[in-house]
């Protein structure tokens, strides 16, 4: 099976609020799926959908081959893990013991592996620990350990990162890179820190307003985001009149800062800086980023409608 | 169902929440005899009770219909609210658990820790009344065990009443509020519907002092007809009419139309929350 989710015109209604439009999906195998949205986007409604937390007004998704109309698709969400906006985790139970309520939820009877498993999330040594002791990088990586329970096909995380210290986005990026290469688990993953998702995703999908602007694999996105080449110069207001002659896109960030969107040498911006009498200060490269190619999506998607 | 059951009780038992009943229902049990010693039986306060019979558990067994449903709400409150508020339902409903069976286990443990909570408070007021008084003629009889099941059935009822509030109030706080002030309702209006019943259809008013004439009057506020026979059903049927919940032969109408209240509170429950989306 190639892909582990699929979804197909997925709509959701609240009243005459449309939260959901036609959201078709394919969430590859062994992938790491950024799900990119605003807040408001319909990512969390997606998820809960997916979870079984919500249902959905029309459409449908299938998980590991089965529909969600199948009555087998609730004994097939055992092979799927997930954290809907905070990590649900009882605050009066030990991590140790809120990892065996989940066990005890799917009906395992072996708690061998949960030493284990809170040792994937770094929690090794915390597990007598009650969880409301826990700082909030603490709790979402008990989120995931609880979210691992049943060594899950898929694992559904909304915002794992929102709030946590520079520290804890390197702990939590490392711990999902290795239980993606390690379990092979598939993780679908919705984010506001897009650099952070970039440095995580292998697919991408773009959603505003509940509908699908893009998906795309990262190799896709790479071809796609623009170049760019940062102008540190003497004076933009000089140079841009010999960029608007020559047909050079660029954006002025400042008086002497500029962005030149154009696969053009450095020479050839030297020569043009000279042409214009500005003196060139620095050089740099930079490409747009996640973000950047992600506004640009919603300006185009807001300029057609 | 079962894992949604299995762990349901995993966590109120590691929670302490079991201790917790335990203990409060003790310390329940405990004031109930201390407020019957110091209400009936002033002289025995900081002494031991000469005697005591039957009348005494009776009494104070009566007395825990009116602690127990404020202790059922404050457990409905921190054991299934919580679970609502902390999100960590969702865990069950996303490993596939159906909503019914999430109500069903947690109406479950609610209505066990309700049971436990009774039994232990009847614990503590029998061994009072068996160990502590110098002479005793206190044993537990059909009177006792059908009253015992009575005010079970009718905490069971509110316990019922309460669960729904909290899966249904967003805010698990207002359920609480509603929860308790429900129970202050029912115990405040009781007396009132008692006091209205008690109204008599006519009564004598001396018109003349010097002949010494009386003359029969309609009292205004007797209530009769079809709001008499609403008013009746609605007293009998109430927890806090004594009359109703004590029953020397049966079970009392009060522990029936509680059982009632019960089975319609859990089945409607059951088929609500079907479709129900929590936080």
């Amino acid at each position: 099976m190639d892909n582990v989710l699929e979804i197909k015109n997925l709509c959701k209604d609240y009243g005459k609020f449309h939260v959901l439009k036609n959201v078709t999906l394919e969430i590859p195998n062994g992938s790491i799926f950024g799900l990119v949205g605003r807040n408001g986007a319909g990512k969390t409604t997606l998820m809960r959908i997916l979870t079984g937390l919500s249902e959905a007004t029309s459409g449908t998704y299938s998980l590991g081959g089965i529909k969600s109309s199948d009555k087998k698709i609730l004994s097939v969400r055992r092979r799927m893990g997930s954290i809907i906006e905070s990590p649900a985790i009882y605050k009066n139970l030990s991590a140790y013991d809120n990892v065996k309520l989940q066990y005890i939820n799917l009906g395992m009877t072996s708690f061998e592996s949960i030493p284990d498993l809170l040792e994937l999330v770094d929690l090794q040594g915390a597990g007598k620990k009650k969880a409301g002791k826990f700082s909030l990088g603490m709790k979402q990586r008990l989120g995931i350990a609880v979210a691992l329970c049943g060594k899950p096909d898929i694992l559904i995380l909304d915002e794992p990162i929102n709030g946590l210290d520079p520290q804890g986005i390197i702990q939590m990026r490392e711990i999902l890179l290795r239980i993606n290469r390690e379990r092979h688990t598939t993780i679908l993953i919705s984010s506001h820190i897009l650099e952070e998702l970039s440095k995580l995703a292998t697919h991408y999908a773009f959603i505003e307003k509940g509908e699908i602007l893009q998906t795309l694999s990262s190799s896709e996105l790479m071809g796609q985001v623009r170049k760019a080449s940062r102008l540190k110069v003497s004076s933009t207001e000089l140079l841009c009149p010999v960029f608007d002659r020559e047909g050079v896109e660029y954006k002025v960030e400042d008086e002497e800062t500029v962005d030149i969107f154009a696969d053009i040498t450095a020479s050839k911006i030297v020569a043009l800086a000279n042409e214009a009498n500005v003196e060139v200060i620095n050089i740099t490269d930079n490409n747009e980023s996640l973000e950047g190619y992600f506004m640009n999506l919603v300006a185009k998607r807001d300029g057609i409608s | 169902m079962i894992c949604s059951l299995k762990s349901s009780f995993y966590r109120f038992v590691r929670t302490g929440m079991l201790a917790k009943v335990l203990i409060f229902s003790a310390v329940i049990g405990f004031f109930v005899v201390l407020s019957t010693c110091t209400d009936e039986m002033m002289m025995y306060l900081l002494r031991r009770p000469r005697y005591v019979d039957n009348t005494f558990v009776i009494t104070n067994v009566l007395k825990l219909v009116y602690v127990i449903p404020f202790a059922s709400a404050v457990f409905c409150t921190v054991f299934t609210g919580s679970d609502i508020s902390m999100r960590a339902v969702n865990n069950r409903i996303a490993t596939g658990i159906t909503r019914y069976w999430v109500y069903f286990s947690e109406l479950i443990v609610s209505v066990v820790a309700t049971v436990l909570s009774v039994l232990t408070s009847f614990a503590v007021i029998f061994l009072f009344a068996k160990y502590v008084p110098v002479k005793e003629n206190v044993k537990i009889n059909k009177q006792i065990i059908l009253l015992l099941l009575s005010v079970t059935v009718i905490c069971i009822a509110f316990t019922a009443l309460f669960l729904w509030f909290q899966l249904f109030f967003r805010i698990k706080f207002i359920a609480l509020v509603c929860s308790l002030v429900m129970v202050l309702a029912v115990v405040i209006v009781s007396p009132v519907i008692g006091g209205l019943l008690e109204e008599p259809y006519r009564y004598h008013v001396m018109i003349d002092e010097e002949t010494e004439t009386y003359e029969w009057r309609t009292n205004p506020y007797y209530i009769g007809g079809m709001s008499r026979n609403v008013l009746t059903f609605v007293y009998d049927s109430s927890p806090y009419n004594f009359d109703s919940v004590m029953d020397q032969d049966g079970f009392p109408q009060a522990a029936v139309t509680a059982g009632m209240v019960f089975v319609l509170t859990s089945a409607t429950g059951m088929a609500s929350v079907k479709k129900k989306e929590f936080l």
